[in-house]
Protein backbone atom coordinates (compact mmCIF):
# COMPACT_ATOMS: atom_id res chain seq x y z
CA UNK A 1 0.00 0.00 0.00
CA UNK A 2 1.32 3.42 -1.02
CA UNK A 3 1.06 6.75 0.73
CA UNK A 4 -1.47 7.95 -1.84
CA UNK A 5 -3.65 4.92 -1.05
CA UNK A 6 -3.62 5.93 2.58
CA UNK A 7 -4.74 9.40 1.64
CA UNK A 8 -7.68 7.84 -0.19
CA UNK A 9 -8.53 5.28 2.45
CA UNK A 10 -7.89 7.04 5.71
CA UNK A 11 -11.38 8.51 6.09
CA UNK A 12 -13.00 5.16 5.36
CA UNK A 13 -10.63 3.56 7.83
CA UNK A 14 -11.55 6.05 10.54
CA UNK A 15 -15.20 5.46 9.61
CA UNK A 16 -14.70 1.70 10.18
CA UNK A 17 -15.97 1.17 6.65
CA UNK A 18 -13.02 -0.85 5.31
CA UNK A 19 -13.00 -4.64 5.05
CA UNK A 20 -10.69 -6.17 7.68
CA UNK A 21 -7.81 -6.99 5.28
CA UNK A 22 -7.71 -3.45 3.90
CA UNK A 23 -7.95 -1.99 7.37
CA UNK A 24 -5.01 -4.15 8.45
CA UNK A 25 -2.95 -2.91 5.49
CA UNK A 26 -3.71 0.72 6.35
CA UNK A 27 -2.70 0.07 9.92
CA UNK A 28 0.55 -1.60 8.86
CA UNK A 29 1.42 1.28 6.58
CA UNK A 30 0.80 3.83 9.31
CA UNK A 31 3.12 1.91 11.61
CA UNK A 32 5.95 1.79 9.11
CA UNK A 33 5.70 5.04 7.13
CA UNK A 34 7.06 8.10 8.99
CA UNK A 35 5.39 10.55 6.58
CA UNK A 36 1.92 9.11 7.01
CA UNK A 37 2.47 8.71 10.73
CA UNK A 38 3.32 12.38 10.99
CA UNK A 39 0.28 13.26 8.91
CA UNK A 40 -2.38 11.02 10.42
CA UNK A 41 -0.80 9.70 13.60
CA UNK A 42 -1.86 12.34 16.11
CA UNK A 43 -5.54 12.25 15.14
CA UNK A 44 -5.54 8.48 14.96
CA UNK A 45 -3.96 8.33 18.38
CA UNK A 46 -6.57 10.73 19.74
CA UNK A 47 -9.48 8.83 18.21
CA UNK A 48 -8.31 5.37 19.15
CA UNK A 49 -6.89 5.92 22.57
CA UNK A 50 -8.84 8.59 24.39
CA UNK A 51 -7.63 9.11 27.88
CA UNK A 52 -10.10 7.85 30.43
CA UNK A 53 -12.24 10.30 32.33
CA UNK A 54 -12.07 9.65 36.05
CA UNK A 55 -15.33 9.15 37.90
CA UNK A 56 -15.45 11.69 40.73
CA UNK A 57 -15.25 10.20 44.20
CA UNK A 58 -18.57 9.52 45.83
CA UNK A 59 -20.57 10.34 42.71
CA UNK A 60 -22.33 6.98 42.73
CA UNK A 61 -23.64 7.54 46.23
CA UNK A 62 -24.72 11.07 45.45
CA UNK A 63 -26.66 9.84 42.44
CA UNK A 64 -28.44 7.19 44.46
CA UNK A 65 -29.20 9.72 47.19
CA UNK A 66 -30.69 12.06 44.58
CA UNK A 67 -32.84 9.28 43.14
CA UNK A 68 -34.00 7.98 46.51
CA UNK A 69 -36.79 10.49 47.18
CA UNK A 70 -38.17 10.27 43.64
CA UNK A 71 -41.37 8.33 43.05
CA UNK A 72 -40.96 5.01 41.29
CA UNK A 73 -41.20 5.34 37.54
CA UNK A 74 -44.27 3.82 35.96
CA UNK A 75 -43.91 1.31 33.14
CA UNK A 76 -44.95 2.57 29.73
CA UNK A 77 -45.73 6.05 30.97
CA UNK A 78 -45.03 8.47 28.19
CA UNK A 79 -43.78 11.94 28.78
CA UNK A 80 -45.81 14.45 26.84
CA UNK A 81 -43.43 17.25 27.49
CA UNK A 82 -40.68 15.56 25.58
CA UNK A 83 -42.75 13.99 22.88
CA UNK A 84 -45.09 16.49 21.32
CA UNK A 85 -48.66 15.34 21.09
CA UNK A 86 -49.33 13.67 17.78
CA UNK A 87 -51.82 16.30 16.70
CA UNK A 88 -49.10 18.93 16.88
CA UNK A 89 -47.50 17.09 13.99
CA UNK A 90 -50.19 18.30 11.62
CA UNK A 91 -48.70 21.79 11.87
CA UNK A 92 -45.81 20.55 9.81
CA UNK A 93 -47.87 18.62 7.27
CA UNK A 94 -47.85 20.12 3.78
CA UNK A 95 -51.65 20.40 3.76
CA UNK A 96 -51.81 22.19 7.11
CA UNK A 97 -51.86 25.62 5.51
CA UNK A 98 -54.71 24.73 3.20
CA UNK A 99 -56.71 23.19 6.02
CA UNK A 100 -56.20 26.21 8.27
CA UNK A 101 -57.22 28.54 5.46
CA UNK A 102 -60.39 26.49 4.77
CA UNK A 103 -61.36 26.43 8.43
CA UNK A 104 -60.79 30.15 8.75
CA UNK A 105 -62.76 30.85 5.60
CA UNK A 106 -65.66 28.71 6.81
CA UNK A 107 -65.65 30.43 10.16
CA UNK A 108 -65.54 33.87 8.56
CA UNK A 109 -68.45 32.90 6.33
CA UNK A 110 -70.41 31.77 9.38
CA UNK A 111 -69.65 34.97 11.27
CA UNK A 112 -70.64 37.13 8.36
CA UNK A 113 -73.88 35.14 7.91
CA UNK A 114 -74.81 36.28 11.42
CA UNK A 115 -74.72 39.88 10.33
CA UNK A 116 -78.04 40.98 8.79
CA UNK A 117 -77.66 42.62 5.41
CA UNK A 118 -79.68 45.51 3.93
CA UNK A 119 -81.18 46.91 7.15
CA UNK A 120 -80.77 50.56 7.92
CA UNK A 121 -79.14 49.71 11.19
CA UNK A 122 -76.99 46.67 11.65
CA UNK A 123 -77.50 44.70 14.81
CA UNK A 124 -74.70 43.34 16.84
CA UNK A 125 -73.78 39.89 15.58
CA UNK A 126 -74.96 37.01 17.73
CA UNK A 127 -71.48 35.74 18.38
CA UNK A 128 -70.25 37.16 21.63
CA UNK A 129 -67.01 38.99 21.32
CA UNK A 130 -66.20 37.83 17.81
CA UNK A 131 -62.62 38.10 16.66
CA UNK A 132 -62.13 40.45 13.76
CA UNK A 133 -61.43 38.94 10.35
CA UNK A 134 -58.00 40.49 10.56
CA UNK A 135 -57.27 38.60 13.78
CA UNK A 136 -58.54 35.36 12.26
CA UNK A 137 -56.46 35.85 9.16
CA UNK A 138 -53.50 36.41 11.44
CA UNK A 139 -54.12 33.17 13.25
CA UNK A 140 -54.41 31.37 9.96
CA UNK A 141 -51.11 32.89 8.92
CA UNK A 142 -49.55 31.84 12.19
CA UNK A 143 -50.79 28.30 11.72
CA UNK A 144 -49.57 27.97 8.20
CA UNK A 145 -46.12 29.24 9.01
CA UNK A 146 -45.33 28.18 12.53
CA UNK A 147 -41.60 28.40 12.08
CA UNK A 148 -41.25 31.71 10.34
CA UNK A 149 -41.41 34.63 12.67
CA UNK A 150 -40.80 37.14 9.93
CA UNK A 151 -43.77 35.99 7.92
CA UNK A 152 -46.29 36.17 10.72
CA UNK A 153 -48.84 38.89 10.36
CA UNK A 154 -48.53 41.66 12.86
CA UNK A 155 -51.15 40.60 15.35
CA UNK A 156 -50.01 37.03 15.64
CA UNK A 157 -46.50 38.34 15.91
CA UNK A 158 -47.53 40.53 18.79
CA UNK A 159 -48.99 37.56 20.62
CA UNK A 160 -45.88 35.53 20.02
CA UNK A 161 -43.73 38.44 21.08
CA UNK A 162 -45.64 38.70 24.33
CA UNK A 163 -44.93 35.04 24.96
CA UNK A 164 -41.27 35.39 24.14
CA UNK A 165 -40.96 38.45 26.35
CA UNK A 166 -42.43 36.51 29.23
CA UNK A 167 -39.90 33.77 28.70
CA UNK A 168 -36.96 36.12 28.30
CA UNK A 169 -38.01 38.06 31.39
CA UNK A 170 -37.08 35.11 33.52
CA UNK A 171 -34.22 35.98 35.88
CA UNK A 172 -30.71 34.92 34.87
CA UNK A 173 -30.75 32.24 37.54
CA UNK A 174 -33.04 30.17 35.35
CA UNK A 175 -30.18 29.66 32.96
CA UNK A 176 -28.05 28.25 35.68
CA UNK A 177 -29.01 24.66 35.59
CA UNK A 178 -31.04 23.59 38.54
CA UNK A 179 -30.27 20.30 40.07
CA UNK A 180 -32.51 18.02 38.19
CA UNK A 181 -36.02 18.86 37.76
CA UNK A 182 -37.19 16.25 35.41
CA UNK A 183 -39.97 18.62 34.48
CA UNK A 184 -38.14 21.30 32.62
CA UNK A 185 -35.00 20.18 31.04
CA UNK A 186 -34.81 21.72 27.63
CA UNK A 187 -34.95 19.48 24.65
CA UNK A 188 -32.05 19.03 22.30
CA UNK A 189 -33.67 21.47 19.95
CA UNK A 190 -31.55 24.48 20.64
CA UNK A 191 -33.49 26.87 18.44
CA UNK A 192 -36.09 28.61 20.49
CA UNK A 193 -39.34 27.45 18.96
CA UNK A 194 -42.15 29.86 18.39
CA UNK A 195 -44.72 28.76 20.91
CA UNK A 196 -47.31 26.91 18.93
CA UNK A 197 -49.52 25.52 21.62
CA UNK A 198 -50.57 28.87 23.03
CA UNK A 199 -51.57 29.94 19.54
CA UNK A 200 -53.70 26.86 19.12
CA UNK A 201 -55.22 27.25 22.54
CA UNK A 202 -56.10 30.81 21.80
CA UNK A 203 -57.59 29.83 18.48
CA UNK A 204 -59.70 27.16 20.12
CA UNK A 205 -60.71 29.63 22.81
CA UNK A 206 -62.01 31.80 20.01
CA UNK A 207 -64.29 28.99 18.99
CA UNK A 208 -62.69 27.88 15.74
CA UNK B 1 -31.41 -14.08 42.10
CA UNK B 2 -28.35 -11.89 42.24
CA UNK B 3 -28.68 -8.55 40.51
CA UNK B 4 -25.32 -9.04 38.86
CA UNK B 5 -26.61 -11.83 36.67
CA UNK B 6 -29.52 -9.79 35.33
CA UNK B 7 -29.39 -8.02 31.98
CA UNK B 8 -29.95 -4.28 31.84
CA UNK B 9 -33.46 -4.86 30.54
CA UNK B 10 -34.26 -7.16 33.45
CA UNK B 11 -32.86 -4.63 35.91
CA UNK B 12 -35.05 -1.94 34.40
CA UNK B 13 -38.11 -4.15 34.83
CA UNK B 14 -37.04 -4.88 38.41
CA UNK B 15 -36.87 -1.13 39.17
CA UNK B 16 -40.30 -0.63 37.62
CA UNK B 17 -41.51 -3.44 39.83
CA UNK B 18 -40.36 -1.57 42.92
CA UNK B 19 -36.80 -2.84 43.36
CA UNK B 20 -34.82 0.38 43.79
CA UNK B 21 -31.59 -1.44 44.44
CA UNK B 22 -31.62 -2.67 40.88
CA UNK B 23 -31.10 0.93 39.80
CA UNK B 24 -27.88 1.01 41.82
CA UNK B 25 -26.60 -1.87 39.70
CA UNK B 26 -27.42 0.05 36.52
CA UNK B 27 -25.52 3.05 37.91
CA UNK B 28 -22.54 0.83 38.70
CA UNK B 29 -22.52 -0.59 35.20
CA UNK B 30 -22.80 2.63 33.26
CA UNK B 31 -21.49 5.45 35.44
CA UNK B 32 -18.03 5.51 33.89
CA UNK B 33 -19.43 5.65 30.33
CA UNK B 34 -21.78 8.48 31.27
CA UNK B 35 -19.00 10.42 32.99
CA UNK B 36 -16.76 9.90 29.97
CA UNK B 37 -19.36 11.11 27.45
CA UNK B 38 -20.27 14.14 29.51
CA UNK B 39 -16.65 14.96 30.28
CA UNK B 40 -15.60 14.69 26.66
CA UNK B 41 -18.44 16.80 25.32
CA UNK B 42 -18.62 19.48 27.98
CA UNK B 43 -14.89 20.06 28.27
CA UNK B 44 -15.21 21.93 31.55
CA UNK B 45 -14.64 19.36 34.24
CA UNK B 46 -16.37 21.32 36.93
CA UNK B 47 -19.75 20.53 35.36
CA UNK B 48 -19.18 16.87 34.72
CA UNK B 49 -20.38 15.68 38.07
CA UNK B 50 -23.66 17.58 37.98
CA UNK B 51 -24.41 16.52 34.44
CA UNK B 52 -23.64 12.87 35.12
CA UNK B 53 -25.89 12.97 38.15
CA UNK B 54 -28.64 14.70 36.19
CA UNK B 55 -28.37 12.02 33.53
CA UNK B 56 -29.14 9.25 35.99
CA UNK B 57 -31.84 11.17 37.81
CA UNK B 58 -33.52 11.92 34.54
CA UNK B 59 -33.13 8.35 33.36
CA UNK B 60 -34.75 7.13 36.57
CA UNK B 61 -37.76 9.36 36.03
CA UNK B 62 -38.14 8.07 32.50
CA UNK B 63 -37.34 4.46 33.03
CA UNK B 64 -40.93 3.58 32.16
CA UNK B 65 -40.35 4.91 28.67
CA UNK B 66 -37.19 2.97 27.99
CA UNK B 67 -37.93 0.89 24.93
CA UNK B 68 -36.00 -2.34 25.04
CA UNK B 69 -35.22 -2.10 21.33
CA UNK B 70 -32.22 0.11 22.14
CA UNK B 71 -29.38 -0.86 24.38
CA UNK B 72 -29.81 0.68 27.82
CA UNK B 73 -26.30 2.09 27.63
CA UNK B 74 -27.02 3.93 24.40
CA UNK B 75 -30.33 5.18 25.77
CA UNK B 76 -28.46 6.54 28.79
CA UNK B 77 -25.71 8.06 26.65
CA UNK B 78 -28.32 9.79 24.53
CA UNK B 79 -29.67 11.48 27.66
CA UNK B 80 -26.12 12.38 28.71
CA UNK B 81 -25.37 13.82 25.26
CA UNK B 82 -28.56 15.89 25.20
CA UNK B 83 -27.93 17.28 28.66
CA UNK B 84 -24.33 18.13 27.77
CA UNK B 85 -25.21 19.90 24.53
CA UNK B 86 -28.04 21.79 26.22
CA UNK B 87 -25.66 22.78 28.96
CA UNK B 88 -23.19 24.22 26.44
CA UNK B 89 -25.99 26.13 24.73
CA UNK B 90 -27.15 27.56 28.04
CA UNK B 91 -23.64 28.67 28.88
CA UNK B 92 -23.32 30.38 25.53
CA UNK B 93 -26.61 32.21 26.08
CA UNK B 94 -25.57 33.19 29.57
CA UNK B 95 -22.25 34.47 28.31
CA UNK B 96 -24.00 36.43 25.52
CA UNK B 97 -26.37 38.05 28.01
CA UNK B 98 -23.50 38.95 30.26
CA UNK B 99 -21.57 40.55 27.41
CA UNK B 100 -24.61 42.53 26.21
CA UNK B 101 -25.33 43.71 29.72
CA UNK B 102 -21.73 44.79 30.26
CA UNK B 103 -21.78 46.58 26.90
CA UNK B 104 -24.96 48.55 27.65
CA UNK B 105 -23.56 49.58 31.02
CA UNK B 106 -20.27 50.54 29.44
CA UNK B 107 -18.43 48.26 31.79
CA UNK B 108 -15.26 46.48 30.97
CA UNK B 109 -15.87 42.81 30.45
CA UNK B 110 -14.37 40.91 33.31
CA UNK B 111 -12.87 37.53 32.79
CA UNK B 112 -15.50 34.92 33.27
CA UNK B 113 -14.42 32.36 35.78
CA UNK B 114 -14.47 29.09 33.91
CA UNK B 115 -13.19 27.11 36.82
CA UNK B 116 -9.65 26.22 37.66
CA UNK B 117 -9.41 23.13 35.50
CA UNK B 118 -9.14 24.10 31.88
CA UNK B 119 -7.56 21.55 29.60
CA UNK B 120 -4.06 22.32 28.44
CA UNK B 121 -2.87 21.71 24.87
CA UNK B 122 -1.04 18.68 26.15
CA UNK B 123 -4.35 17.00 26.77
CA UNK B 124 -6.74 15.41 24.30
CA UNK B 125 -9.57 17.44 25.81
CA UNK B 126 -7.96 20.58 24.52
CA UNK B 127 -8.26 19.42 20.92
CA UNK B 128 -11.79 18.21 21.30
CA UNK B 129 -12.76 21.53 22.84
CA UNK B 130 -11.82 23.25 19.59
CA UNK B 131 -14.57 21.50 17.65
CA UNK B 132 -18.19 22.48 17.24
CA UNK B 133 -20.32 20.82 19.87
CA UNK B 134 -22.10 18.61 17.36
CA UNK B 135 -18.86 17.48 15.75
CA UNK B 136 -17.41 16.79 19.15
CA UNK B 137 -20.45 14.83 20.30
CA UNK B 138 -20.41 12.74 17.11
CA UNK B 139 -16.70 11.99 17.46
CA UNK B 140 -17.05 11.11 21.13
CA UNK B 141 -19.93 8.73 20.55
CA UNK B 142 -18.62 7.14 17.34
CA UNK B 143 -14.93 6.84 18.16
CA UNK B 144 -14.71 6.76 21.93
CA UNK B 145 -17.87 4.84 22.66
CA UNK B 146 -17.94 2.77 19.50
CA UNK B 147 -21.46 3.55 18.52
CA UNK B 148 -22.49 2.87 14.94
CA UNK B 149 -23.58 5.67 12.61
CA UNK B 150 -27.18 4.71 13.24
CA UNK B 151 -26.69 4.80 17.00
CA UNK B 152 -24.99 8.20 16.88
CA UNK B 153 -27.77 9.48 14.65
CA UNK B 154 -30.32 8.23 17.15
CA UNK B 155 -28.43 9.82 20.06
CA UNK B 156 -28.11 13.18 18.30
CA UNK B 157 -31.55 13.10 16.67
CA UNK B 158 -29.85 13.75 13.36
CA UNK B 159 -29.86 12.01 9.98
CA UNK B 160 -27.04 9.54 9.36
CA UNK B 161 -25.58 11.68 6.59
CA UNK B 162 -25.39 14.61 8.96
CA UNK B 163 -23.52 12.43 11.42
CA UNK B 164 -21.07 11.48 8.66
CA UNK B 165 -20.54 15.14 7.91
CA UNK B 166 -19.96 15.94 11.59
CA UNK B 167 -17.36 13.18 11.77
CA UNK B 168 -15.53 14.14 8.60
CA UNK B 169 -15.46 17.85 9.39
CA UNK B 170 -14.48 17.20 12.98
CA UNK B 171 -11.56 14.99 12.01
CA UNK B 172 -10.47 17.42 9.32
CA UNK B 173 -10.42 20.20 11.89
CA UNK B 174 -8.50 18.02 14.32
CA UNK B 175 -5.91 17.29 11.65
CA UNK B 176 -5.50 20.98 10.90
CA UNK B 177 -5.20 21.84 14.57
CA UNK B 178 -2.88 19.04 15.49
CA UNK B 179 -0.53 19.61 12.56
CA UNK B 180 0.34 23.03 13.99
CA UNK B 181 3.76 22.91 15.59
CA UNK B 182 4.75 23.78 18.20
CA UNK B 183 1.71 23.16 20.35
CA UNK B 184 -0.10 26.40 21.12
CA UNK B 185 -0.04 27.86 24.58
CA UNK B 186 -2.98 27.16 26.84
CA UNK B 187 -5.98 29.29 26.09
CA UNK B 188 -9.54 29.31 27.33
CA UNK B 189 -11.68 26.44 26.18
CA UNK B 190 -13.66 27.85 23.28
CA UNK B 191 -16.42 25.36 23.76
CA UNK B 192 -17.63 26.83 27.00
CA UNK B 193 -17.27 30.50 26.23
ZN1 LIG C 1 2.98 6.62 3.82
Amino acid sequence: MQCRDIKLQIEAWWDRDLPPETAARVERHLETCPDCRAEYGPVTQLLRHPEPVAVPDGLRDRILAAVEPLPLPVAGKSDNRRHPRPWIGFLHAPWAGALAACLTFAFLAWVSSMIPVGGSHIEEPVVTNPPSPLVLASWAGALTMPGQMGALPAIARAAVFEQVVQERAAPPETFVRNRISDQDLPSLDATPAIPQIPILLRLSALGA
Amino acid sequence: MSHDKLTDGELVRAVLGGDRQAFGVLVDRHLSAVVAVVGRIVCNRADVEDLAQDTFVRAFGRLGQYGQEHSFRNWLLKIATNLSLNHLQARKRERGRYLRLAETRGEAVAEVDEGPELPSPREWQYWLSKLDESQRAAIVLFHFHEMSYAEVAEALDAPINTVRTYLHRGRKRLRELMSVRPLPESEPCSAVI
